[in-house]
């Protein structure tokens, strides 16, 4: 008891610290809260110290406002923001992923950016962000959302291998995969094997496989009008083939079929795969980690054109401080803040104008063809919600290899997956 | 005789430790690797073939934690834990006391209530959303209190059936004897039993110790923001968006470790035998 | 005199109130929430129509469901049963073995249940890596072929069981022990003066006293490993092809991928019904009295 006792006063004494140390707000100050999963108080990332430049010059800009950034895990966030908005307790400002947005919109919580700031920016001003992204979050002829840290699902590869046997970077699928079987084989050094081409099918954790790629290259998009799956036909049993083949010719291991994102990433950073798909974004924290020269990570368009992804940011539309939070999310898209989200955080830049004063060289070539990915690339339609169809395409090539489906079948099932629980 | 004996004693101890070698490395095997990981400079962490030994040790990683406010992220941890085990040994052992020795009404009712109340809490994941809405519609989430509070509830059940049989195993005779020599049910309650039901109360504390340690998901929904974060956010920070980092990762869960080591060592004592073996078997 | 122990019975309520009050206000009442919103359809939080029970008849009659529901109980029978039955036999030794000894054993046991669950799912993962791993890496050394153990049906799912029960030997472990410090010694002495056998002092003295201890680690270990969502997760993320995928992941998917809150919570409204049949299936058995 005595212990308790103790602990009791331990505990006790813990929390006047605790709450002493944290700041009150209750003064005058307007304040902005914003979800983000970024952090600004982390100084080893370089898109917090970005994001933490432009609070610092916001709050100087604007004397008695405060920015506040509450950091949130991203896999959770939209459903707590979702949650939040029901009991009236959502931040002002909001990230939200590419699949979510539509829901997010449905549901009327974003503020048309329009009424805040949009209809005063002129219109070369406007011209300079038009793009995929900007139109993707365009709605009955407004916009909710700007986007940042724009996102392309691009070909990873090694320059240094595929110049050491003098290949070029493929550009069909047909020479991807006679790069990649020139690219198989054993690392003399290590005696580890190295595959051409690595590819993730989990239905957890991965980004979108090739083979959807495969079916936009065919076809031009993985849905119908109706906003139905559209691969039960014979371009995706073409890219089921495709996929299966380059797992019997050896390219791709076969245990990619329960490979998920992260592994194929450890697994491309200690040189087992020569190319490999994946977000354009991760390329600084891969220099980062690579157990080769950082400058041979480069990247590729994937034949056909990328896949598009990236995080949207809107004003929510029951905030007390629509006008302010505004003010912030324009503050973020500005020239200036542009540059250091580019050159801190090593984005891709959200302006046109901004991409054509930069230099550039090795170790940021990966910028000009991300921006050549959004300008081939493919988004999925922003007229519905368009939830788990890289799970479900994943879960069809688990079915080909793991259980012997026939392609048309597990096509079939991956569908009907898609359709019911998008209510199609 | 007397030397099979030996050779018997001397068997039986090979094969003890033999026991304990499959056990310690079982056991052991990923979390030597993750300290070994998180030792390692960022380009080591991946290369291939893995080096066990070798290579140059660096404590690169734990500074970076350290500098981002994991620290804090620790007292938090401690604050919370330390105000749940307080709550929860004592509401535990209050109930303890009332379910081992009374017969009240609905107390099969009021049983149930702990029965259901164990998987609500441990799969407290399951009720994640809900629970979200609820607490903000009380105003409850986002405060300091709002973690041990939670925690203090999702261990209670446990607790309170741990101490339950604790006191039941105290002879009842003890109290009547009391009360005959003229204690009242006030010091019978909280002088004279606790000691008796030490390593009842002490696995209760290390549980709901190790119970909020170790939760993510609850505390990264429930609360937000630097103030609030505990030690698993701050785990969880090194796999966000953009991947996984290995080095920090390692790093800051065997940094996370060793608190619950110390707390074990301390508490642990009234579960080892040798130790305090005397006190407690008389 | 009787009135008066009645009224001291009746009091005796007022122990447990405080412990109720707390429980009720949160875990019971957001349970009772969850009921309720399982009779809605949500899409996006938005709470939509009354749609009495066809929240809960889509989780009963979806066949994927159905499966994971299998899965789950396979894997959480099989994994409590390996950590009751290795935690118990740890406890006996370390508690016959004592001293520094069984400090050293205690703390090893302990650590795999300490450690953050997400980071040791993904060092497991790590180390059943087909290429790079440590456990191929060992096997080649002594010249076998690698196995893909995370790629394969079969192997997969042992992995899962293996995750599972290694993180969980401990917890057993020492509630078990616990249970074992409070023994009143002598009763084991009188046993033992009458000539009982280690084994029959084991099975007839003291596993009965220490039964609810033995109860509690089940309940607490099934009740854990039929809702741990973490290490199914990272470990296995629920395949190959559906092989590992536990409920835990289909309840998370309604959830965070699908926003379907009103599916989720009728979900989560089986999930707990279900835990609370087995556990009330093992107190049945173990005839145990409150």
């Amino acid at each position: 008891m005595k212990n308790v006792k103790k602990l009791l006063a331990m505990a006790l004494s813990g929390t006047m610290v605790l709450s002493a140390a944290i700041p009150a707000f209750a003064g005058e100050e307007a304040v902005v809260r914003m979800w983000t999963f970024l952090d600004p108080t982390n100084t080893s990332n370089g898109r917090s110290v970005a994001l933490a430049q432009m609070i610092e010059e916001f709050e100087a800009d604007n004397p008695g406002v405060k920015v506040v950034v509450e950091p949130q895990d991203y896999t959770t966030m939209t459903a707590k923001f979702l949650a939040a908005t029901v009991t009236g307790d959502a931040p002002d400002i909001i990230w939200c992923a590419r699949d979510e947005l539509s829901g997010v919109l449905d549901a009327g919580a974003l503020e048309p950016l329009e009424n805040l700031f949009l209809s005063e920016w002129a219109e070369e001003d406007i011209a300079d962000i038009d793009d995929a992204f900007y139109r993707f979050g365009e709605r009955d002829g407004k916009h909710y959302v700007l986007s940042l840290s724009k996102n392309a699902i691009v070909l990873y590869y090694r320059a240094d291998l595929l110049e050491e046997a003098g290949l070029e970077v493929p550009t069909t699928f047909d020479e991807l995969v006679t790069v990649a079987e020139a690219l198989t084989g054993e690392e003399e050094e290590t005696g580890m094997k190295r595959y051409g081409l690595g590819q993730c099918f989990s239905t957890q954790n991965a980004d979108s496989p090739l083979l959807a790629n495969y079916i936009i290259n065919e076809q031009g998009s993985l849905f119908a009008e109706d906003g139905t799956a559209n691969w039960a036909n014979e371009a995706g049993v073409a890219a089921m083939e495709w996929t299966k083949s380059t797992v019997e010719s050896g390219i791709t291991p076969m245990e990619c079929l329960n490979t998920s994102g992260e592994d194929t990433v450890t697994e491309f950073e200690a040189g087992k795969y020569a190319m490999f798909p994946l977000g354009a974004v991760r390329v600084p924290t891969i220099k980062d980690a690579a157990s080769f020269d950082p400058n041979a990570v480069q990247i590729a368009e994937i034949p056909g054109g990328c896949i598009l992804d990236g995080w949207f940011v809107g004003v929510w539309s029951g905030s007390e401080n629509k006008e302010m939070a505004g003010k912030f999310l324009e503050k973020m898209y500005t020239k200036e803040s542009d540059k250091l989200w580019v050159e801190l955080g090593g984005q891709a830049p959200v302006r046109k104008s901004t991409m054509e004063e930069i230099e550039l060289n090795e170790s940021n070539a990966y910028l000009q063809v991300m921006l050549d990915a959004f300008t081939d690339g493919w988004f999925v339609p922003n007229n519905m919600g368009f939830i788990g169809w890289k799970f479900d395409l994943n879960g069809a090539v688990q079915e080909m290899l793991g259980n012997g489906a026939e392609p048309m079948t597990a096509l079939e099932n991956a569908a009907a997956n898609f359709n019911s629980a998008n209510g199609r | 005789m007397k030397r099979e004996t030996k050779t018997k004693k001397y068997v039986m101890k090979t094969v003890e430790i033999a026991f304990a070698a499959i056990f310690g490395i079982l056991n052991l095997l990923p979390i030597f690797w993750g300290v070994v990981t998180s030792l390692k400079n960022p380009r080591e962490i991946n290369a291939f073939p893995p080096k066990i030994l070798g290579f140059l040790p660096t404590i690169e990683h734990y500074e970076k934690i350290l500098s981002s406010g994991f620290f804090r992220c620790i007292i938090n941890s401690v604050v919370y834990a330390g105000l749940a085990i307080a709550l929860g040994v004592l509401l535990g052992y209050l109930a303890g006391y009332g379910f081992a020795r009374r017969n009240f009404p609905l107390k099969k009712l009021a049983f149930f209530l702990i029965v259901v109340g164990i998987p609500l809490s441990t799969g407290s994941s399951v009720l994640l959303i809900p629970n979200y809405m609820y607490l903000m519609n009380l105003k409850m989430a986002n405060h300091w209190f709002t973690m041990p509070l939670i925690y203090t509830a999702y261990n209670l059940p446990m607790a309170t059936w741990l101490l339950i049989s604790g006191i039941k195993a105290v002879p009842g005779e003890l109290e009547e004897a009391a009360l005959i020599d003229g204690a009242n049910q006030r010091y019978i309650v909280t002088r004279l039993i606790p000691p008796l039901v030490k390593p009842s109360i002490a696995a209760a504390a290390l549980f709901i110790f190790i119970g909020a340690w170790n939760d993510y998901i609850t505390a990264s929904v429930l609360v937000t923001g630097n103030e609030l974060k505990n030690i698993q956010m701050a785990i969880y920070d090194y796999m966000g968006f953009f991947g996984q980092e290995w080095g920090p990762l390692t790093a800051s869960a065997t940094c996370a470790v060793i608190p619950i080591l110390l707390v074990f060592t301390f508490l642990g004592k009234q579960l080892v035998s040798g130790l305090t073996a005397g006190a407690v078997k008389g | 005199m009787k009135s008066g122990k009645k009224r001291r019975e009746w009091l005796g309520g007022f122990y447990v109130v405080p412990a109720m009050a707390l429980l009720i206000m949160l875990l019971i009442i957001p349970l009772l929430y969850t009921v309720y919103c399982g009779f809605f359809q949500y899409k996006y939080m938005m709470k939509g129509n009354y749609v009495g029970l066809d929240n809960y008849i889509y989780c009963l009659t979806d066949s994927t469901t159905r499966n994971a529901f299998l899965t789950t109980l396979l894997v959480t029978i099989a994994a409590t049963v390996i950590s009751i039955v290795v935690g118990l036999i740890l406890a006996l030794w370390i508690d016959k073995r004592g001293g520094f000894f069984a400090y050293i054993i205690e703390l090893i046991g302990l650590v795999p249940w300490v450690i953050s669950m997400v980071v040791a799912g993904l060092l497991w993962r790590w180390l059943f890596n087909g290429d790079l791993g440590l456990f191929n890496v060992i096997l080649k050394f002594f010249g076998l072929d690698p196995i893909y153990v995370i790629q394969n049906k079969v192997s997969a799912v042992i992995a899962l069981i293996f995750v599972m029960s290694w993180r969980t030997i401990g917890y057993a472990m020492i509630l078990i022990l616990a249970g074992l410090k409070g023994l009143d010694g002598s009763l084991l002495e009188a046993a033992k003066v009458d000539g009982a056998t280690a084994v029959q002092s084991l099975f007839r003295i003291k596993l009965p006293l220490i039964k609810s201890q033995v109860l509690l680690a089940t309940i607490v270990l099934t009740v854990s490993n039929f809702t741990n969502n973490t290490v199914p997760k990272v470990l296995t993320s629920g395949g190959p092809v559906n092989a590992t995928n536990v409920i835990t992941l289909e309840q998370y998917n309604l959830s965070f991928i699908y926003y379907e809150f009103g599916k989720s919570s009728a979900l989560s409204v089986l999930i707990m019904l279900v835990v609370t049949i087995i556990i009330a299936c093992y107190i049945k058995v173990a005839r145990y009295e409150i």
